[in-house]
């Protein structure tokens, strides 16, 4: 019998890195590692791996751990009072959206580190910045002001647009008419990513209005870029938990309808706003959707309840 | 981990620095961090951070650019997955297979980006003392090894491989039953046989370059 048709003794393995083999089980163990090259593997593996896994020796871990924490703790929702469920719960579902601003302003920053020559091999190494480090403006090429006062939003409520009304240059459509009108309002050197992370400060500091305008306005001039997809599941997060579930499901919608990165966010968003609209049908399809598609998701177990609630197991 | 179950070696090292805690106090904990209870999520963090950097640091390579990142991401993983925590391990671990998930996540991902090559490999054997040169070469063969499993599989190896957990434990961390956590360790290592044997300088670079009889 091929080795690796066999059953591989990882009990043995297990006992045998403790020390705790007998004889006769050594005997088995060394007859199997005689065959069996992944076992082989397995068992330098463990011992390879071994000190990588202990605590560093001679250094005080704690000075790499503290930052870490701050940066992490720094992002989470925690901050807002507990007794308050509904906005911590909102904190919580928004965690991945504060990652994805971070990721986001990270790219961003990447993009124009390399336009304008950072990572040159001239200059001096550069370190891109962490997922909790402060929003970054677009570049030392593109000076933003501390404060852009926008006017009314020109997009009322996300929905989907056709592509045919994205494509053209702003001053092309009349739709693009509007925007130029809007465009006026902001100064042309800012950018997406100085947008998003304006909005994202907005709706951190609680002004959910102002965070709306601010998304719904990136969302209408920068179309195509990540910060207006990432900008749909913030905007439909907010709104949700402001009790405008109809929005809401228009925002997630439209995301889900191009994909990406924060799908599972947006399926989970879909789906408590058709519950909040009293869409049964709709939030069970929803649901479903989002067990099968992201089984193993943090919310899984979530959806399944609620779908045996609804009598859809 | 329930009361009374042993405690691995390999888990020794976590156990000197962080007393095992009751499954009723850590529950206790993770439904206060849950709710948004700052010290508590504090008093968590604090708990499984140190294991969570060294596992994203062994399953990532210890010098790979997105290193602080992962960490990060994966610390993030683990006060959103809280609320589905019962208690059947000890939250270091829970948040270990979490690290471990989110590590080969983001090595996946940056091998998509960019090329394959992985430069934390040749950093890690530039830094590595001479006596341990060769075991940093298995380790970086083994990552690769992972990289190319299907998820479910590489965690499962990775958690047994790199983490060095019993099935039992992987089993109870992944919330998975002990078959199924079986099945997966067979085909992953049924995969590792293939890629050994179709790869000589794989093989050579896990100490397996005779192949296998």
């Amino acid at each position: 019998m091929r080795a690796s048709a066999e059953l591989h003794p990882e009990d043995l393995l297990d006992r045998d890195a403790r020390g705790e083999l007998g004889d006769a089980e050594r005997a088995l163990l060394e007859a199997h590692l005689q065959r069996c090259a992944a076992c082989r593997i397995e068992r330098r593996a463990r011992v390879d791996f071994r000190a990588e896994l202990e605590p560093p020796q001679g250094e005080d871990e704690r000075g790499e751990v503290q930052p870490l924490l701050a940066k992490v703790l720094a992002m989470h929702p925690a901050k807002t009072p507990p007794a308050v469920a509904s906005r911590v719960s909102r904190g919580r579902r928004l965690l991945p959206l504060l990652v994805a601003a971070a990721l986001v302003s990270a790219a961003a920053w990447a993009a124009t580190a390399v336009r304008t020559g950072l990572r040159s091999a001239s200059a001096p190494a550069a370190s891109p910045p962490t997922l909790a480090a402060a929003p970054q403006p677009a570049g030392p090429t593109s000076p933003v002001p501390a404060r852009v006062e926008l006017a009314p939003p020109v997009v009322a409520a996300i929905a989907p647009v056709p592509a045919a009304t994205q494509a053209p240059a702003p001053a092309e459509t009349a739709a693009g008419a509007q925007r130029a009108s809007f465009v006026t309002h902001v100064p042309l050197e800012t950018s997406a990513g100085a947008s998003f992370d304006r909005a994202n400060s907005a709706r951190r500091s609680g002004d959910h209005r102002r965070a709306a305008e601010l998304y719904r306005a990136l969302v209408a001039r920068y179309p195509d870029t990540a910060e207006a997809r990432a900008s749909l599941v913030a905007l439909g997060t907010m709104l949700l938990d402001d009790g405008d579930a109809a929005g809401a499901l228009a925002s997630f919608d439209r995301y889900l309808s191009a994909g990406g990165g924060l799908a599972e966010d947006a399926m989970l968003g879909r789906a408590l706003a058709l519950r909040h609209l009293g869409r049964p049908g709709d939030e069970a399809s929803a649901w479903g959707a989002l067990v099968r598609q992201y089984p193993r998701s943090v919310h899984a177990e979530r959806a399944r309840q609620r779908l045996l609630e609804l009598g859809t197991p | 981990m329930a009361d009374g179950d042993p405690i691995p070696r390999l888990e020794a090292a976590v156990a000197a620095e962080q007393p095992i805690m009751a499954r009723d106090a850590v529950l206790e904990l993770a439904r206060a961090a849950s709710s948004g209870d700052v010290r508590a999520t504090r008093q968590l963090l604090e708990l499984v951070a140190p294991r969570v950097m060294r596992a994203v640091r062994a399953v990532m390579g210890p010098a790979h650019p997105d290193l602080e990142d992962a960490t990060q991401l994966a610390l993030i993983g683990f006060i959103q997955a809280l609320p589905s925590f019962r208690g059947d391990c000890q939250p270091v671990q829970f948040a270990a297979r979490i690290a471990v998930r989110t590590a080969g996540t983001a090595r996946r991902r940056a091998a998509l980006r960019g090329s394959r090559h992985d430069p934390s490999a040749d950093l890690e054997a530039i830094r590595a003392p001479a006596g341990e040169l060769e075991a940093a070469r298995r380790r970086d063969a083994v990552r690769r090894l992972l990289d190319d499993l299907p998820e479910e599989q590489a965690e499962a190896l990775a958690l047994r491989m790199i983490l060095g957990w019993s099935i039992k434990e992987i089993a109870a961390a992944t919330a998975t039953p002990l078959n199924t956590v079986r099945s997966r360790l067979r085909l992953a290592k049924e995969g590792l046989r293939r890629r050994v044997s179709e790869d000589p300088a794989l093989a050579e670079a896990l100490d397996e370059a005779t192949g296998e009889p």
